[in-house]
């Protein structure tokens, strides 16, 4: 069944139909949702709130990509996330009590202990320098880099110009290299970037 | 020298593009001038390779796995439609509230400064009755003085001919004092009726009541009634027919006893060709000699202009709040109805 008969399906109300949309985008919107919160268990929240605002609003979906509208969506659930932490910071649970060794990364089986404390590392490095970013930047350079989308789809996403993402990138990724290369010590010793 | 400047702004220009560049997002002239930059400039290479070293960290930091799955219950299709019902209700809500908001803006404006005394209500209620009703009563007897006057002068059919299509009647209008009625009755906002009705009581000279009327008549009425008797007569005869055809003209300027006032000078006009009315507008003659004279006095032309630039006054603010705050309801609602569609 193509997408967009799913899709046609699930206007009409059926719920399964919608599911199905749901198990093809989930990782992508689960993912972009921790890169641009830092955060699981309010990634998961967003995530969750982003198909169910989806699957209310699906009469508002105008076709073309169905990736790019539950991306919409889901940004538009993280930056509701943030502004709401924002009025009442928590410190999380499960931040404080996060274990490294139960997280919730792909194991390559194949993947030695030290190589896998490294990815470690290395992403936590990642989202610590994120994290420093304005999230209009951050959201562009998540989809970009990290989820490999074109400039096209994070322009639709976005709603913004062409030119804007372009520009937005490119500010995004000079401020995360300032930061790698001023917290040079956050990074693994094989990740770290030589400006020389 | 002029290669260092070239350097400069090359390096201004290449530094913003350097992202796009490891894309391959350039246009050909960017890509080549970046190129060409880049084989020259030490620092330009250095941000490239640390850029290029960024993003593919970015490529290569784990996939997180979900910690659940985002599948949606069956119960969400009834909460869907429940969902719906409400989204439907708020809309309805929206609007209503924003109706309402209105109205009630409207309505608050309009008794606060009636209430604290803007418009002086109490001075404008017997005004107005005083202003109203002895002008309904003055119009008709007024009307009934005209025909009698009329029947008394001269044979009635000749003047409804004169009146419908007697070229050398208009003429003689025309001749005899049309600029001053004319002015008359776009002139003055409330008195324009009263000029006519008295102009038309004006008009045969030789009749018991004139003396004062004429005295409080108008000017055109004064020049007319110098003329012979037939000239009233043809000029009594257009000012009626004007009265008709302008009432809309002159009701839109005019208070609350208009409408009384235009519904009177209809019937005068109806009325004017029969007979019947003649000896019913003898017996009602002299009632009537009084009342134009106490009209006259208390005319209004000199009353409404004290008082209608506090009412337009105040007209137009009540317009300007009315429609600032339909603006500003239409605005809201319509933020409202725009950050409702932009959050999906």
């Amino acid at each position: 069944m193509s997408e967009e008969a799913l899709v046609a399906s699930a206007r009409q109300g059926d719920v399964n139909a919608f599911n199905r949309l749901v198990l093809a985008y989930q990782e992508l919107a689960y993912n972009v949702a921790y890169r641009i919160l830092g955060n699981e268990d309010k990634a998961a929240d967003a995530t969750q709130d982003a198909f169910l605002r989806g699957y209310r609003a699906l009469e508002q979906f105008r076709g073309g990509s169905f990736k790019v509208w539950i991306l919409r969506i889901v940004t538009n659930c993280c930056y509701d996330q943030l502004r709401a932490s924002q009025r009442r910071p928590t410190a999380s649970l499960d931040d404080i009590l996060e274990d490294d060794e139960h997280s919730r990364l792909f194991e390559d089986d194949a993947e030695r202990p030290e190589e896998h404390v490294e990815r470690l590392e290395l992403d936590e490095a990642i989202q610590e320098g994120l994290g420093e970013l304005p999230e209009d930047q951050r959201a562009v350079l998540v989809m970009s880099d990290i989820e490999g989308l074109s400039y096209e789809e994070i322009a639709k996403v976005a709603a913004v110009p062409l030119g804007t993402i372009k520009s937005r990138l490119s500010r995004a990724r000079a401020k995360l290299r300032d930061y790698l290369l001023a917290n040079k010590e956050l990074l693994p010793e094989g990740f770290r970037l030589r400006d020389s | 020298m002029v290669s260092k400047i070239q350097m400069h702004l090359d390096h201004k220009a290449v530094a913003p593009n350097l992202s796009a560049y490891i894309d391959g997002a350039l246009a050909p002239q960017d890509r080549e001038r970046v190129e060409r930059h880049l084989a020259v400039c030490p620092e330009c290479q250095r941000d490239l390779a640390t850029l290029r070293q960024t993003v593919s960290l970015l490529r290569r930091i784990p996939v997180k796995r979900v910690p659940r799955s985002f599948t949606l219950p069956m119960s969400a299709q009834a909460e869907r439609t429940a969902h719906r019902r409400w989204a439907l209700a708020n809309s309805f809500m929206r609007v209503s509230a924003a109706a309402v908001s209105f109205m009630l803006l409207l309505l608050l404006s309009t008794d606060a400064v009636l209430r604290f005394g803007a418009i002086p209500i109490p001075d404008m209620a017997p005004r107005a009755e005083k202003y109203a009703a002895p002008r309904a009563s003055e119009v008709e007897t007024a009307s009934q003085v005209i025909e009698t006057r009329e029947v008394e002068a001269a044979p009635l059919e000749p003047t409804v001919e004169e009146l419908v299509k007697g070229p050398p009647a208009a003429e003689h209008v025309t001749a005899a004092e049309p600029s001053p009625l004319v002015e008359g009755m776009g002139g003055g906002p409330a008195g324009t009726p009263e000029q006519e009705v008295s102009a038309a009581k004006a008009l045969p000279a030789p009749s018991q009541p004139m003396p004062t009327e004429s005295a409080n008549g108008s000017r055109g009425v004064m020049a007319a009634g110098k003329g012979s008797e037939a000239t009233p007569m043809t000029s009594v005869a257009p000012t009626a027919a004007a009265a008709i055809e302008a009432p809309a003209e002159e009701s839109a300027g005019k208070g609350g006893g208009q409408p009384t006032q235009d519904n009177a000078t209809s019937p005068t006009a109806e009325i004017l060709p029969t007979e019947a009315t003649f000896a019913s507008s003898q017996a009602v003659v002299p009632t009537a000699e009084p009342e134009p004279v106490s009209i006259a006095e208390g005319e209004p032309p000199q009353e409404a202009p004290a008082l209608s630039p506090l009412w337009q006054f105040w007209r137009t603010v009540r317009l300007l709040a009315g429609l600032l705050a339909g603006l500003l309801c239409v605005l809201f609602a319509g933020l409202l109805w725009t950050s409702r569609k932009r959050r999906i």
